[in-house]
């Protein structure tokens, strides 16, 4: 499976300008890589059941974190590198170029190492810092709700302060990965009385705590990777919350716009691969010798797919080429989004279609296409104009922030 | 790096932006006294824009794709009256293939904008109706093109005609040009009748693709411009309407057209920066120019079609500035090979190789 993907066009083609540290930087993560990388592969490869795929996540994280890799971008005190825009665009390319694994924490270090970080007291920093790090501690996390979606700021899990400690009941839904993780960054309602954003705090929650139950979801394609957290008289100490008590909503705006600038080399790599598997398929004829190649309409569908791939490309280009220059990350970040995530729908389904026929087999069926992973593919990624705000949500966002409109009535102030 | 839009290349951007917020005048095309806005011209021709990609040593800006994309979007954000593009690709064809001596004497009229060029693209059509026979020293050319797109106020014309075998590419100051109506008064288009014309040709026997290229880029630029330009309009009129006691803007059904025009435009822009960079850093064009083309003419009129829409009753009046916006839009869509034409050549790269 990995021969049709292509290695990614990689640095050359961004034709950018490296310092001296830049160059040391790639050397360094090369070297590191090619001491450890080949071992956990082949681990990989060998691992079959989803817990020993977690427990090699989490070995895996904590050889990242003892190489200084695990968190580039956070500043050196904490275990970071506070990598420039430039070398997280090279760790971020040759990560994908060469099948870097996931970390089994990345929400975590990602989402909420960033806010600890910011909005923390020295002694939270401490706490919680080193475990999300080393993978001893792997984070989920809680904001959204049966009733608070694209609404968030109307959640009602509520947390009531008894003495030094937070007592939360309620339910949080939608949770990746909460049937491994150790704790859970959560937001809950501390004042019901206030204006919705501001009786919102942001609490740490450790999945152990009396009173969690953690239910799998299965989704639209059969996997389970999401799951609903029940949280009955939870008592977490009043230290585990971030930043002021009801402060919460403005704690969780810890932007990282020049991360994203960064990531939409992921997403269009994945995009790339998944492209030119469909092409490479739509050019070999099927079971009764027909080829997707060969039909006028696919043909079109085809052009627009790639036309649309290299705008993900192109607008993410742009972007990037903003943020190395020390500029603002421009409306293309903002975009990229909408219109990617709605390339990925269309570029899945166009990759079942051309099966003709033959789409309709499913794993187990020697003639399905891709082995059935047309199917799986087009099945998975229509959460992807849902989850993480909707493309509505979106679309709001960008008439409102960038085109200037009113905003809805029923919106907060 | 590629992308990266310097402090000269912003410059380059206000300074025409500013010549056509004053100078422009694209209705004087549709009043029946202009064929086009000479007045635009003329100031562009004196601020060096015309021949901004003729190199320097005849007299041009010795600047490339990216400034002349930069030019075409922001003429097109105005719908300009200039034969910006087809100009520039015709000075680039003697460029690439005249000989030194016929540099010297055809690139300083074209850079200083005294002769207006326009091009008549190598399509097998356009090669059938040319035919090129020597005449001493120079060369005659008979045929009759019906078409050339804005074209109407050239005085000289780059055509390309078979000679052994190959595209080879002739000029020609004695075709006879009529100017037709068109339905985009801003490009107007013209009929050629050569009548054994007297013509030079162009020594570089080089079969470059990248005038057309060029040009296919420059069209898809002022397309991008132009939806920019009526987004913003529109972006505007959407918070001054009221309807329902609201500004219309605050719907979400209003709203979410508005944000789909803007990846609509955003895209198309992106596109068509692609293409420039392509082209400036002599990559193979094709795909690039394609992409940009089937891009951003489309996402144009569909921007275009949108912010009619959303101005309502006042958007299909003659006097709201939007169907001049409409009809650029849709001409530039039509000239260069429609989108589905362009997407053909890109299934054609990606599925038969």
């Amino acid at each position: 499976m990995q021969q049709d993907t292509e290695a990614p066009s990689g640095l050359g083609e961004l034709d950018i300008d490296l310092s001296e540290d830049d160059a040391a930087f790639a050397e360094e993560w090369m070297t590191w890589l090619d001491t450890h990388l080949p071992a956990m592969h082949e681990k990989l490869a060998d691992a079959g059941s989803d817990a020993d795929k977690q427990a090699l996540a989490r070995d895996w994280q904590s050889q990242m974190a003892a190489g200084g890799w695990a968190a580039i971008t956070w500043p050196l005190e904490f275990g970071g590198r506070a990598a420039t825009a430039r070398q997280q665009l090279i760790f971020y390319l040759t990560s994908a170029e060469r099948r870097v694994p996931p970390l089994a924490g990345r929400i975590g270090i990602n989402l909420c190492g960033p806010t600890l970080i910011a909005h923390g007291t020295s002694e939270q920093q401490q706490r919680f810092l080193p475990p999300m790090l080393d993978g001893r501690h792997v984070w989920c996390q809680g904001f959204s709700e049966p009733g608070a979606g694209s609404d968030l700021a109307s959640l009602r899990t509520r947390g009531v302060v008894d003495g030094d400690s937070l007592v939360i009941t309620g339910q949080k839904i939608w949770t990746s990965g909460a049937q491994y993780a150790d704790c859970m960054f959560a937001l809950v309602r501390t004042d019901p009385d206030a204006p919705k954003r501001r009786g919102i705090s942001f609490v740490l929650v450790p999945m152990t705590a009396n009173g969690i139950e953690v239910r799998p979801i299965r989704q639209i394609s059969g996997d389970a990777g999401f799951n609903e957290v029940f949280l009955d008289e939870v008592r977490v100490p009043l230290t585990n919350v971030i930043g002021e008590l009801n402060g919460g909503w403005n704690v969780t705006r810890t932007t990282l716009a020049n991360e994203r600038a960064i990531l939409f080399m992921g997403q269009q790599m994945a995009l790339t691969a998944t492209l030119r598997k469909a092409i490479t398929m739509a050019k070999v004829a099927d079971p009764q010798g027909v080829r997707a190649a060969d039909d006028p309409h696919f043909r079109d569908r085809i052009a627009q797919a790639w036309i649309d791939v290299e705008l993900v490309r192109l607008n993410g280009m742009r972007n990037l080429a903003r943020v190395l220059a020390g500029k603002e990350p421009g409306p293309e970040g903002a975009m990229s989004k909408l219109f990617g995530q709605h390339v990925e729908q269309k570029l899945h389904e166009l990759a079942l279609d051309l099966g003709g026929e033959f789409a309709i087999l499913d794993r187990g069926a020697p003639d399905a296409p891709n082995r059935g992973k047309w199917a799986l593919g087009w099945l998975r990624t229509r959460a992807s104009t849902i989850g993480g705000g909707t493309s509505e949500i979106q679309r709001n966002v960008l008439a409102e922030r960038i085109l200037g409109q009113p905003r809805d009535p029923w919106a907060d102030a | 790096m590629k992308f990266e839009f310097t402090e000269e290349h912003q410059a380059l951007r206000s300074l025409i932006a500013g010549v056509c917020e004053q100078q422009a005048d694209p209705r004087a095309c549709y009043d029946g006294q202009s064929m086009i806005d000479t007045r635009l011209w003329s100031v562009l021709c004196s601020a060096g824009v015309v021949g901004v990609g003729v190199p320097e040593a005849y007299e041009g800006g010795g600047g490339g794709p990216v400034e002349q994309v930069i030019i075409a979007e922001e003429l097109g954000r105005a719908v300009a009256a200039v034969p910006f593009s087809e100009h520039a690709a015709a000075a680039e064809t003697v460029a690439l293939l005249g000989s030194e001596e016929q540099r010297k004497r055809l690139l300083f009229p074209l850079a200083r904008g005294e002769a207006v060029a326009g091009i008549v693209l190598p399509t097998p059509a356009n090669l059938k109706a040319v035919e090129a026979h020597r005449d001493g020293a120079r060369w005659r050319l008979s045929g009759h093109i019906p078409l050339i797109p804005n074209a109407g106020a050239a005085t000289a014309l780059l055509v390309p005609a078979h000679e052994d075998g190959q595209v080879r590419w002739l000029v020609t100051e004695a075709a006879q040009v009529s100017a037709l109506p068109t339905v985009d008064r801003t490009r107007p288009a013209a009929a050629a009748e050569f009548g054994d014309a007297d013509a030079e040709l162009l020594s570089g026997t080089d079969i470059s693709e990248r005038p057309g290229e060029l040009l296919m880029t420059l069209a898809a630029a002022e397309a991008a411009g132009a939806a920019a330009s009526a987004l913003q309009t529109t972006a505007r009129y959407t918070t001054e309407r009221h309807q329902f006691g609201l500004p219309i803007g605050t719907f979400q059904a209003v709203k979410h057209r508005l944000a789909d025009m803007l990846v609509a435009v955003e895209n198309a822009r992106s596109a068509v920066y692609g293409a420039a960079w392509a082209l400036a850093e002599g990559e193979t064009a094709a795909l690039s120019a394609s992409l940009a083309q089937a891009v951003a003419t489309g996402n144009a009129v569909a921007v275009v079609s949108d912010a009619v829409q959303l101005h309502g009753g006042i958007g299909v009046t003659w006097e709201c500035d939007l169907h001049l916006y409409l009809r650029r839009v849709k001409a530039l869509e039509a000239t260069y090979g429609s989108p589905s034409t362009h997407r053909g050549r890109i299934a054609d790269s990606l599925l038969d190789r």
